[in-house]
């Protein structure tokens, strides 16, 4: 049954109620925007990436035993290449990797071809207060906009406010992916797999002629569907009630598994994932590949890209950066994704973490938890937006008060935090006014982050 | 909550005069998610409990280690039993009489503890829930021997309990709980709680052995030199370097995995033993197989002990896998015994590698990571839950020691500083360190206002772990711990939270009922657990006969927060194998053991990154539901139809009352009422077996599967009237895959030729195979 009539026969009987979530407004029939949230798992360390400070001792006299002099970075701040000067969106500069040249190397070109590449799509936040040093916590807080237990992910809540009906609505393989029952989340990582559910009877052990016109698994998907609707009617137990509304809403749905791989192969052979990284991390770019596919498929709307390493206790520079590098040419390469997949300009990308890294450098040459962190927004493309860096931290990389309209510091304004971030973010994306969104407010004023 | 509420609840435990103890340690009421209202309560009756009861009875009734929980006590039957109760005996400590609350003040004590930790309405439902009607106890029966021990019950065990009911019920799950099957499914439940199944082979190669230190643990790759790469280009040397590499990856993989499992065979050996539970935190003893003893040098504590050898047939590294085939190794790898490792003073799972490592600290964490997650493992407290605020942007660079001086701060250090310390000497690998040095900058190692003795000659310095895990087994908590997780294991689903009290009144106080009734029930269950010297397996039936497990109907008038109650779930991937296996005789071969990725496309977990399970399913597993269904259907049923069936025995599992031959009309079209009987017969059988369904002949569900049947077959007899006009020509041929060639039983091994079933002259068969695809999709075979 394709969509429109699936959700025709719904209105008409009444049972709209039976959706996973209590969407009041019909659907599109295919998503028209797309979200990603790509979360760099275990704390990044923004002044190793966006928001960088230098080399200036600024911790020598409070911490006298910090390594590198009391030094936020080991590099001092490169304005002349490391740095637009039209927006003033400025990135670190890369210290010595693994005493290695070629490492080295790699990491600041994986830098420069991010920034540059994508300056014009990109918002940088810098200066927020995530509140909490946990990493439950952070990446609750960050992800949801709410420290506190029960708030669904934004992709989730994207989700679930656009197409909650379709096959892999959200697709999360990791990450801070709850949904408070809104949406179904769907793993998914193996898309050849993927493609025999297209058609479970795909083999025809069940007799099927070529014309369809005698189909023994039709008539049984046909006997399963009316038996579905029976039980729901002479369900007396509430949870399985729920239950059997569920899986029949999803059962109703067409789940064009089988175009997935088939955009899979087009967006791969576009761009392959062994161009990239000499092999290095393919699996955050299979992932990325396998997300474009299913939003050009038009069967998911948002997806966790979710990728460790960044909890960087120790030897901070060799691990921190690297990893750093390889996020950034792992988003670029699904930049390059969903452009191949024609849909770069319906889609944002939101990369952040659960939380900040210490202005200093441990006795392990690590940084341990800090607060104060950022996150960066990938506009679709010819959006008219991005080119732009919004708040700010201190020199010491603590968070301030800033205006809310300029996102400079402002004695008078407010500390910027992820409630902020994810209301504007429900704005950008379309969703603040939602009937699902009203369940759960953030009750914060707004920073015009994207305005 | 703010700070200053607690800060003042803090003061009011310390100036209690029923105590001898300044802080009670009980942060029940600040740990609470919500501000809970507990209504209708006598407001001198709360007053006189803050000020005389909850120092020793908790905030929240829960209990502490000095005085017992107060949900569904033994005298919390009615407000004057328990009335009486406080006036001859409370409260205690110095400087009190017992006389200090009788007569009015026992009165308006009893009257708040039974409104507000007991639900007054409802506290005679410690056992059964008002307007939940419960399903038949065969039913229990059956949906408890499939999820628990991967099996049907047996004629003898339906037959037990029917005539003994509950009790019947207990005595067969008591037996049931002895085979292997069973810890399976517990292994599985208290991983989902230590995911400590991340170290094992099949997610991380040597996980588990990687995490040793090779000082501590120089055999840690004792196969390497046991068995040695053999020079040479004889064909004995050949032979015997094939027999090497064979046991040393065999024996790697058991060695790694008994390792990473040996927290979850602790939990294994103390149930199947019958030992208390409360062992899983105090045991002086870990647990080893063969592979992993060598790997520690760990000693038996019975020196008699020996290690499993299996049997040629059952040669385990072949089991394993068929790569391992010249493996000589015999030593049975699920085969543990308790052991202890030199200079370890093991404390359960709190000292296993496993658990530090998975929990992990660093230099500047000191511990406060362990902490929270044995809180919230075995005490059921969620530290971050505590109410408060963090100091302006979360950093303090006023106070020397936030963590000690800052009000915003100790308020949860207080709390988690102490248990912190109680790990001191092992460090961020997990190694044991008693010498490590530990800075006065945090509390010192204690719990609940308890401080370990660091010196002389009863001193717990060496062995703090030990100490934390004794005094955890003391606390009220560790048995709303353990029942939470058994809960949640069993019942499929959390336990509710205290409701917030920002609702409409009426959906409020709806939920009030339902969490009271909820706590009590599980207070009840505790409690017999407890009794029955801590066995877990008491809890686990008496679960299984809660109404939570059994509730079959709803009457909606007599309650109405109801969503939470019923144990029907979605399938884990292992259940469902499990299901398939006791059901079919085997499982599906794309969500086999190794297959992690399927698993976890199925809603399943790697212990890792992937954590949580998912309970509702996406239209990707739905899909992966429906391809399982035909696949399934395909090779299982004219693989039963090879099976005997005479009027002496009857092997199959699927179709004990039909063959192939059995038609519902002959060749004019005339009906063959005692075949059509037959094979409604056989349906209402399936319905039994596979979605635990009795239903009469004449239901409508089953005319529903029979017509299904019943169509399949009739396009089969349109077909062979005119095989020509249909494209692909139809034929008697079965489809390749689902034709009976194979023991799918016995790992596919190739059936006698005499056995085989290739053909299906009369579409019978197929016409099965629709029942079944149609059966095993339905929601009742796909959740249990």
């Amino acid at each position: 049954m394709k969509r429109r009539n699936f959700i025709q026969m719904l209105a008409a009987t009444g049972m709209t109620a039976s959706l996973p979530l209590t969407a009041s407004k019909a659907h599109a029939a295919a998503p028209d925007h797309f979200l990603v949230m790509v979360n760099a798992g275990g704390g990044w360390d923004p002044t190793s990436l966006c928001d960088p400070k230098g080399n200036l001792s600024q911790y020598l006299s409070e911490r006298p035993d910090a390594r590198n002099e009391g030094s936020i970075n080991s590099v001092a701040i490169n304005t002349e290449t490391k740095r637009n000067p039209v927006s003033g969106m400025t990135w670190s500069d890369t210290p010595r990797i693994n005493n290695n040249d070629d490492t080295t190397a790699r990491v600041d070109t994986q830098f420069q071809n991010f920034f540059t590449t994508y300056h014009d799509k990109l918002t940088v936040i810098n200066g927020i207060d995530n509140g909490t040093n946990n990493h439950s916590s952070g990446n609750r807080a960050t992800w949801s906009g709410n420290l506190e237990v029960g708030y669904p992910s934004l992709a989730a809540l994207f989700a679930a406010s656009k197409n909650p009906s379709l096959p892999m609505a959200y697709i999360s393989n990791g990450g801070y992916d709850f949904t408070a029952s809104l949406v179904s989340r769907a793993r998914a990582s193996s898309a050849g797999f993927i493609d025999r559910l297209a058609d479970p009877n795909s083999d025809k052990y069940h007799y099927r002629n070529d014309d369809q016109s005698t189909d023994i698994y039709a008539q049984i998907r046909q006997a399963q569907a009316e038996r579905l609707a029976r039980q729901k009617i002479n369900e007396a137990l509430p949870l399985r009630r729920q239950q059997l509304n569920q899986l029949f809403t999803v059962r109703q749905e067409d789940n064009n598994l089988a175009q997935l791989s088939a955009e899979k192969t087009i967006i791969e052979a576009i761009v392959p994932t062994n161009d990239h990284m000499y092999n290095r991390d393919q699996n955050f770019k299979k992932q990325a590949s396998l997300i474009a596919a299913a939003f050009k498929a038009g069967i998911a709307a948002s997806a966790n890209l979710s990728t460790g390493g960044f909890d960087t206790h120790g030897n901070h520079d060799n691990s921190q950066y690297q990893n750093l590098g390889d996020l950034l040419e792992g988003v670029a390469y699904l930049q390059e994704a969903l452009t191949a997949a024609g849909i770069a300009d319906k889609t944002t990308v939101v990369i952040g973490s659960d939380f900040g890294r210490t202005p200093y450098y441990n006795s392990g040459n690590g940084k341990d938890h800090w607060p104060v962190t950022s996150v960066m927004v990938m506009h679709p493309t010819n959006s008219g937006k991005g080119g732009n860096v919004f708040g700010a931290s201190t020199d010491k990389f603590r968070a301030q008060m800033l205006n809310r309209t300029t996102g400079q510091p402002d004695e008078f304004g407010q500390l910027l935090t992820p409630a902020h971030i994810n209301l504007a973010l429900r704005k950008e994306l379309g969703i603040h006014n939602d009937a699902l969104t009203a369940g759960f407010p953030l009750n914060v004023d707004d920073f015009s982050i994207f305005s | 909550m703010n700070t200053l509420r607690l800060l003042v609840i803090i003061c009011f435990l310390s100036t209690l005069a029923g105590c001898q103890q300044e802080y009670s340690g009980d942060v029940g009421g600040a740990s609470v998610q919500s501000d809970f209202d507990f209504g209708n309560y006598n407001a001198e009756g709360a007053r006189l409990y803050g000020q005389q009861c909850a120092g020793c009875h908790g905030v929240e009734g829960n209990g502490t280690q000095i005085g017992k929980p107060l949900v569904a006590c033994a005298t919390c039957k009615n407000i004057s039993s328990l009335a009486k109760e406080i006036s001859l005996t409370m409260p205690i400590g110095q400087n009190t009489k017992v006389t200090d609350c009788d007569g009015q003040c026992a009165n308006d004590v009893a009257e708040y503890i039974m409104y507000a930790f007991n639900g007054l309405s409802l506290y005679q439902a410690t056992s059964s829930l008002k307007g939940v009607s419960t399903q038949p106890l065969t039913n229990t029966l059956r949906n408890a021997t499939v999820q628990l021990v991967g099996r049907l019950p047996t004629d003898a065990e339906i037959a037990q309990v029917t005539n003994k009911g509950e009790a019947g019920f207990s005595s067969v799950m008591a037996r049931a709980m002895n085979e292997d099957e069973f810890y399976v499914r517990l292994t599985e439940i208290f991983n989902d709680v230590f995911l400590t199944d991340k170290y094992l082979r099949v997610n991380q190669f040597n996980g588990a052995l990687n995490l040793l230190d090779r000082d501590d643990y120089p055999n840690r790759n004792w196969y390497d030199t046991a068995y040695p790469d053999i020079e040479g280009e004889e064909a004995e040397q050949k032979a015997q370097d094939e027999i090497n590499n064979d046991n040393r990856g065999c024996s790697n993989i058991f060695a790694n995995d008994a390792v990473a499992r040996e927290g979850l065979e602790l939990i294994n050996y103390i149930v199947r033993n019958n030992r208390p539970i409360t062992e899983l935190v105090t045991a002086d003893y870990t647990m080893v197989n063969w592979y992993s003893q060598k790997v520690y040098d760990a000693v038996l504590t019975d020196p008699e002990a020996s290690f499993t050898e299996l049997n040629d047939e059952n040669a385990p590294c072949e089991a394993y896998s068929s790569s391992y085939s010249s493996a000589t190794l015999r030593y049975d790898p699920s085969d543990f015994k308790p052991a202890k490792i030199a200079g370890i003073p093991h404390a359960g799972i709190l000292t296993s590698a496993m658990f530090l490592n998975r929990f992990p600290t660093t230099e500047t964490n000191l511990n406060r990571h362990r902490s929270y997650m044995v809180y919230k493992m075995f005490l059921d407290t969620d530290i971050l839950a505590i109410k408060g605020s963090r100091p302006g942007d979360s950093i303090d660079t006023t106070s020397t020691f936030p963590t000690l001086q800052n009000p915003d701060c100790y308020t949860c250090h207080l709390v988690m500083d102490p248990v912190a310390s109680t790990f001191q000497h092992w460090d961020d690998r997990g190694r044991y360190k008693p010498n490590n040095l530990w800075p006065s900058s945090i509390e010192a190692a204690g719990l609940a206002g308890k401080v370990l003795t660091k010196s002389g000659g009863g001193s717990d310095f060496d062995a703090m772990l030990q100490w934390l895990g004794h005094e955890m087994a003391q606390d009220s908590r560790y048995i709303r711990a353990m029942t939470r997780h058994l809960y949640k294991g069993i019942i499929g689903q959390d336990l509710l939270s205290a409701p917030s009290n920002n609702a409409d009144a009426d959906v409020y106080a709806d939920a009030v009922i339902a969490y009271n009734a909820q706590r009590g029930i599980l207070a009840n269950i505790g409690q017999t657990m407890v009794a029955d010297n801590w066995n877990i397996k008491t809890a686990i039936t008496a679960l299984l006969l809660s109404p939570y497990y059994r509730a079959n109907t709803i009457d909606t008038d007599k309650i109405k927060a109801a969503n939470h109650i019923g144990s029907a779930r979605l399938l884990s991937p292992e259940m469902l194998q499990r299901k398939l296996k006791a059901t079919l005789g085997f499982d599906w071969y794309e969500l086999r053991n190794n297959d992690v990725e399927n698993r976890i496309m199925f809603g399943g977990i790697d212990s890792d990154s992937v954590i949580e399970r998912i309970h509702n399913p996406s239209g990707l597993m739905v899909a992966m539901q429906e391809r399982m269904a035909v696949e399934m259907a395909c090779r299982a049923t004219a693989f039963d139809f090879t099976k005997v069936r005479t009027s002496e025995i009857n092997e199959r599992r699927l179709f004990r009352f039909v063959s192939p031959d059995i038609e519902p009309y002959d060749a004019d079209g005339i009906e063959l009422l005692s075949n059509i009987e037959a094979i409604k017969e056989n349906i209402q059988y399936l319905h039994n077996t596979l979605l635990s369904e009795s239903l009469p002949l004449s239901h409508a569900e089953i005319d529903a599967t029979y017509q299904l049947f019943l169509s399949t077959w009739q396009i089969g007899q349109a077909m062979a009237a005119n095989p020509d006009s249909f494209s692909p020509r139809p034929s008697e041929n079965m489809e390749y895959t689902c034709s009976a060639r194979w023991d799918r039983e016995n790992n596919d091994q190739g059936l006698d030729n005499a056995l085989r079933i290739t053909k299906d002259k009369n579409y019978v068969i197929r016409s099965w195979m629709a029942v079944m695809t149609y059966l095993l999709s339905d929601y009742r075979y796909i959740y249990e």
